[in-house]
């Protein structure tokens, strides 16, 4: 077995890189193996109460390439999640003109460079709050992919028998359901009896059955120098909404309502949007926008959540000479049929929307600045992102600092800051306003 | 008989030594041309950025060029460091208009930039995307002189008729092959030395001179690059799918 093993690895290893096949031996078979491992380690510390804590991140890929086809996987243990998880594992089947591709994966939609509102088929993952890597802020899921070219256009299809909802932290500093009990300790004891929320079931839909099953489409054409994408999706919000279990109650007498337990569950919507670019050298105007139409179409469901407009503007410019990357993203959205009168239901107070608004506004307004600048030939990288939510006055900027020793190895230092300019408002910035980090580290690849 | 045929021999290897007209300056640049021209080409390189502390980093990436009257289109793969490994570059070109596109596999996106300038730096390296398409001018590009001839050598002068990067070249052409052996870069005011190339290795894919590794120095810095041919083909037929949108997403 052994002996196996090490032959697989040489095999493995030893293999040369190519890129296409004029390359190859004739007599040799058309298949490539790779093999790659990355390191990410270092120390990161909290400005607000001095927590220091080291991490390591590590991923193993592997892929092999043959003529028709493309096997993949991408694993990773993350030491500050304590989870090994798998980031890709993936089966691609080139077949002229279509490439079928099926798996556990990310897919994405969209033309912008630094945020989208239209790259919907893969759910969240907030569980480190942001990070300088919007791909691993998503989730990846389990999928089939069906993607197709002519000359000018392109189509891409994708159905995931069920899905994965949003991953948001449940406890620790980037917790996501601390502020939610915050919420429901508010309101107890005026209209629910206390419970305590450590002993309250809470129960979730169950998003892997057949009946869960999310089917979309993209179809994209190229006049140049616009590019144009439309896009239908049927599918799942993949944040959850509460549907709170009362019995009892009285209101009017005020009697507060007994809370059996918490339901999670998810709202279906079809999606319709658009996303394009226009290219006027060296600059790029990138639009994206579309509508979720809810199940909850009256908006009267206080567990689902409503129809809601996005939309999103970028101009980006890259200097071809020398990479430098700038862009100014602004981005929003607006609920329908969104009532901000505050009732005395309890439900009421767990509002999908509610939770999901900045500030309790119906619509929210973003601004993105970003700006990446290699110098030193390559060597070295600095990277500027900030973020400010109108409606919240929360913001947040990332920068980082990367060196690299040489072509295999980096040393970085990256710092997080989550503000706000009104403490007293609602937004995941103001709720994160605590967890401003530094990292310094090293990255490595074998 | 024999001494009548050894005798028209050797007249007629005495006449071309003796009365064979010496190539002009345009004659041999056009030569140095044609021996690099090809309707289409596929290159595996392996690029060696070199500080001046002696510290290497590599660079592997593998190119496909092909050329539809003026019109040349390529695509690049960068296959290492692992960092950038599989990110792809496509460069059309219709009626002279350039278009460029780079998918980044990190970001699973196809993204069009802007034309890069002659003068910028391919990939971080001491070459320019001029030095990349060619590191030594047409007829028609510029004034050729020949200041230097020896046995092995012609020396030759060139001054570009529009001087966007460089306002002199200095090209060492080999007489065998007409490869160049060294080119020396002149700033715009023609007296600056900026670089230097020069070829530390020649080679033969069938029966067409390469010039297998080239070393190109910025004098200022002394930082220098070396690119290695690892494989070539020439003139061989290659598809029009390299060079689109579902390649460069796909790999295929």
């Amino acid at each position: 077995m052994k002996r196996i093993l090490t032959l697989f690895l040489i095999v493995t290893l030893a293999l040369p890189l190519f890129a296409f096949d004029f390359f190859f031996d004739e007599e040799e078979p058309q298949t490539t193996r790779n093999v790659s491992f990355t390191m990410d380690s270092g120390v990161q510390a909290f400005f607000n109460d001095g927590e220091l804590s080291p991490y390591a991140n590590l991923t193993l890929k592997a892929e092999q390439d043959g003529a028709k086809y493309r096997a993949f996987a991408e694993v990773s243990y993350d030491s500050t999640l304590q989870s090994l998880e798998a980031q890709e594992i993936s089966l691609s089947l080139f077949l002229g003109p279509v490439t079928l591709k099926a798996g556990l994966m990310r897919h994405s939609w969209g033309t912008a460079d630094t945020a989208h509102v239209v790259d919907i088929v893969n759910g969240r993952d907030l569980r480190k709050g942001i990070v300088d890597d919007v791909e691993m802020m998503k989730r990846p899921d389990w999928m089939l992919t069906l993607s197709t070219y002519g000359e000018n256009s392109a189509f891409d299809m994708v159905v995931k028998p069920g899905f994965n909802p949003s991953l948001v932290a449940t406890d620790g500093k980037f917790s996501m359901t601390d502020p939610m009990m915050s919420m429901l300790d508010s309101f107890i004891p005026t209209i629910l009896n206390h419970l305590d929320p450590t002993e309250l079931p809470i129960t979730e839909m169950d998003t892997h059955t057949l009946s869960a099953i999310s089917i979309g489409g993209r179809y994209r054409f190229m006049f140049d120098p616009v590019d144009v994408g439309f896009m239908y999706y049927y599918g799942y919000y993949p944040d959850f909404g509460v549907k709170l279990s009362l019995s009892g109650g009285d209101l009017a007498n005020g009697i507060p309502f007994d809370l059996k337990g918490v339901h999670l569950l998810y709202t279906r919507y079809h999606f319709i949007g658009i996303e394009s670019s226009y290219f006027f050298s060296p600059f790029t105007l990138a639009v994206e926008g579309g509508m979720f139409l809810s199940e909850d179409s009256k908006g009267t469901d206080y567990s689902l959540y409503n129809s809601k407009l996005v939309y999103l503007a970028e101009l980006s410019y890259t200097n071809p000479n020398n990479s430098f990357f700038a862009a100014l993203n602004y981005q929003g959205q607006m609920v329908l049929n969104y009532d901000p009168r505050l009732l005395p239901i309890p439900e009421q107070y767990l509002e999908a929307d509610l939770l999901a608004s900045f500030n309790g506004k119906p619509y929210q307004n973003n601004f993105t600045l970003a700006m990446e600048y290699p110098f030193m030939r390559e060597k070295m990288k600095v990277r500027v992102a900030g973020t400010y939510q109108m409606e919240s006055l929360g913001y947040m900027v990332l920068g980082s600092l990367t060196y690299d020793l040489d072509d295999a190895v980096e040393v970085f230092a990256k710092a997080t800051v989550y503000g706000t300019f009104d403490e007293s408002r609602m937004g995941l910035y103001n709720t994160w306003k605590e967890n401003s980090q530094i990292q310094v580290g090293v990255r490595a690849w074998f | 008989m024999k001494r009548t045929l050894f005798t028209v021999a050797l007249i007629a290897l005495v006449s071309t030594t003796l009365f064979a007209a010496p190539l002009t300056a345009n004659e041999i640049m056009t030569k140095v041309l044609d021996t690099q021209k090809a309707d289409s080409a596929a290159m595996d390189l392996k690029l060696t950025l070199i500080e001046t502390n002696g510290t290497q980093r590599e660079r592997r990436i593998q190119t496909l060029t092909k050329s539809v009257g003026d019109d040349t289109s390529s695509i690049t793969v960068f296959l290492s460091p692992e960092s950038v490994r599989n990110t792809r570059f496509l460069t059309k070109e219709t009626n002279g208009q350039s278009e460029q596109y780079i998918y980044l596999p990190a970001l699973k996106r196809v993204k069009r930039i802007a034309a890069s300038e002659e003068g910028g730096s391919f990939m971080g390296s001491d070459f320019s995307y001029a030095d990349m398409a060619s590191t030594t001018y047409d007829t028609d590009e510029a004034v050729h002189t020949l200041i230097a001839e020896d046995g092995d050598t012609y020396t030759v002068q060139s001054v570009p008729n529009k001087k966007n990067v460089y306002g002199k070249n200095v090209v060492v052409v080999d007489k065998t092959t007409f490869l160049p052996l060294r080119v020396e870069f002149y700033d715009l005011d023609g007296k600056t030395l900026l670089k230097t190339l020069v070829t530390e290795q020649q080679d033969y894919v069938g029966d067409r001179p390469i010039t297998k590794v080239i070393v190109m120095t910025t004098v200022a810095s002394g930082h220098a690059t070396r690119i290695e041919i690892l494989q070539a083909r020439y003139d061989m037929p290659i598809s029009d799918n390299y060079f689109t949108l579902k390649y460069l997403e796909t790999g295929r």
